[in-house]
């Protein structure tokens, strides 16, 4: 169990106890937290985790070659340069390439390919680094316009974060404030909700919009989730 | 060439028959629930004009959403080819022919375009001129991409100078960097769109509220 379901967990709860506050049902409140719940692990949360785990792929890789490239120029040797980026990179990455000890510079370069680094722009990379190997050359000026489609990549990725992390906020602020309406007039309109409660019509609708909630909050997620990175999801939806 | 409504179905990669099983169904379902309607529980002719009315808008959204797909599909064709043609640029740039970029390309191409990019190579074969390129540009249905490949075609009728490279280059630069920022402005848009979401809510909410208020008075009037 990572942050984001503790996130949705809590959210999970705050919405039934809403829930409970406005109908005063217990068994609504049970059936939207059960709900809500199934949402969560279902739904939400692999969306989420799926796509944070892409854009910090992708930040990874993007690290990786710029540094890969820039050590490459001065170091003029693989292995070399493949050390010093491996020293710059997160401590998951350094266990994989410790992993990888019995095989050679070029192999471990071409492994990252099969599962870290599943990106077009890296099989891009070392199609880069083998014409590098067979013709020499000036390594900076063969792969300027693969670093420039690195940066275009990167500000995409960074781009579709911040858009996502702005409309959860927008988003997560106007459920709540249409909620607040439901526990204010619960308060401040006491009699009123003594009479109402009890109604089966309040009930079920109650029920309708806490589902049109998450069936909307599934939308916001499925919408900020979408990335187009080539190569993750090889030609997933194309024809 | 106008293509058949059936060819248009299969060119999106679904099935004919399931499409039009799944349509009758829809109408079969409607037509039988107005006239259920009709025989058990309202006698007006108004039961026939509305349901006349839903099985017309039924099928229109049915069929309306097919040139939706097409669309769709479209824009990831044009999607694809603007980062396949950074990839061809990288390769140009690393000392490659034109044709032999084209080729490489094929490794990280889609079906669509695997096709597409081996069909002109084919073409390129036996035809030198401009034609396999602007057959190729004129599945896109862009004229950038038209420019663009008439920008390659001239890269290969002078033989692959640098002073062409560059200008092939500097359009493409502009192009990625545009299409860089539709890509960004196209998913804030989508989000935007759910901000509704919770004002429905808002307003559902509402609704209930309102209602409630009325069967209270109601009662009342009815007690009174």
């Amino acid at each position: 169990m990572n942050k984001t379901h503790v996130i949705f967990i809590v959210i999970s709860v705050i919405t039934s106890a809403i829930i409970f506050i406005a109908s005063e049902n217990i068994f609504l409140t049970a059936a939207v937290l059960v709900a809500f719940l199934l949402f969560t692990f279902v739904a939400y949360v692999p969306n989420i985790v799926k796509f944070s785990k892409v854009t910090k792929r992708f930040h990874e890789c993007y690290h990786f070659i710029s540094n890969f490239v820039i050590s490459l120029s001065i170091k003029k040797v693989i292995a070399l340069s493949l050390e010093n980026t491996t020293l710059s990179m997160n401590s998951e990455f350094v266990d994989m390439m410790s992993s990888l000890e019995n095989m050679n510079d070029m192999e471990k370069l071409r492994y990252l390919n099969t599962d870290y680094f599943p990106f077009h722009i890296y099989r891009l990379f070392l199609q880069v680094i083998d014409l590098y190997l067979e013709e020499g050359g000036d390594i900076l000026e063969s792969t300027k316009y693969l670093l420039e489609q690195c940066r275009y990549g990167e500000e995409y990725v960074t781009s579709s974060i911040n858009l996502a992390n702005r409309k959860y906020v927008n988003f997560g602020t106007l459920w709540a404030i249409s909620l607040s309406i439901l526990v204010l007039l619960r308060f401040t309109l006491t009699d009123f909700y003594s009479y109402i409660k009890n109604q089966l019509i309040f009930i079920v609708s109650l029920g309708v919009i806490s589902l049109f909630l998450m069936v909307s909050i599934f939308l916001l997620i499925r919408e900020a989730t979408k990335i187009k990175i080539k190569g993750y999801d090889e030609h997933e939806k194309i024809i | 060439m106008k293509r058949s409504f059936k060819d248009r179905v299969t060119a999106l990669g679904l099935s004919y028959q399931k499409e039009m099983a799944f349509l009758i169904i829809i109408n079969f379902i409607l037509l039988i629930g107005t006239a259920a309607i009709y025989l058990f529980l309202l006698k007006k002719i108004i039961v026939f004009i509305i349901g006349a009315a839903l099985l017309l808008g039924a099928n229109y959204l049915y069929v309306s959403r097919y040139s939706a797909m097409e669309r769709n599909v479209k824009k990831e064709h044009l999607d694809e080819l603007i980062s396949l043609l950074s990839y061809f640029e990288l390769f140009i740039s690393n000392g490659n022919n034109v044709y032999n970029s084209f080729k490489l390309l094929i490794p990280y191409s889609s079906i669509f375009m695997e096709d597409a990019v081996t069909s002109m190579l084919n073409q390129i074969d036996s035809d030198k001129t401009v034609g396999p390129f602007i057959t190729f540009a004129s599945k896109f249905d862009n004229h950038v991409i038209e420019s663009l490949m008439l920008s390659i075609y001239q890269m290969v009728d002078n033989g692959e100078n640098s002073g062409q490279f560059d200008e092939f280059s500097v359009l493409f630069s502009t192009i990625s960097k545009e299409h860089q920022t539709h890509l960004i402005e196209q998913k804030k848009n989508k989000l935007d769109t759910l901000d509704s979401l919770p004002l429905f809510g808002a307003g559902a909410i509402t609704i209930v509220l309102a209602m409630s208020i009325l069967t209270i008075v109601g009662d009342l009037i009815d007690v009174l």
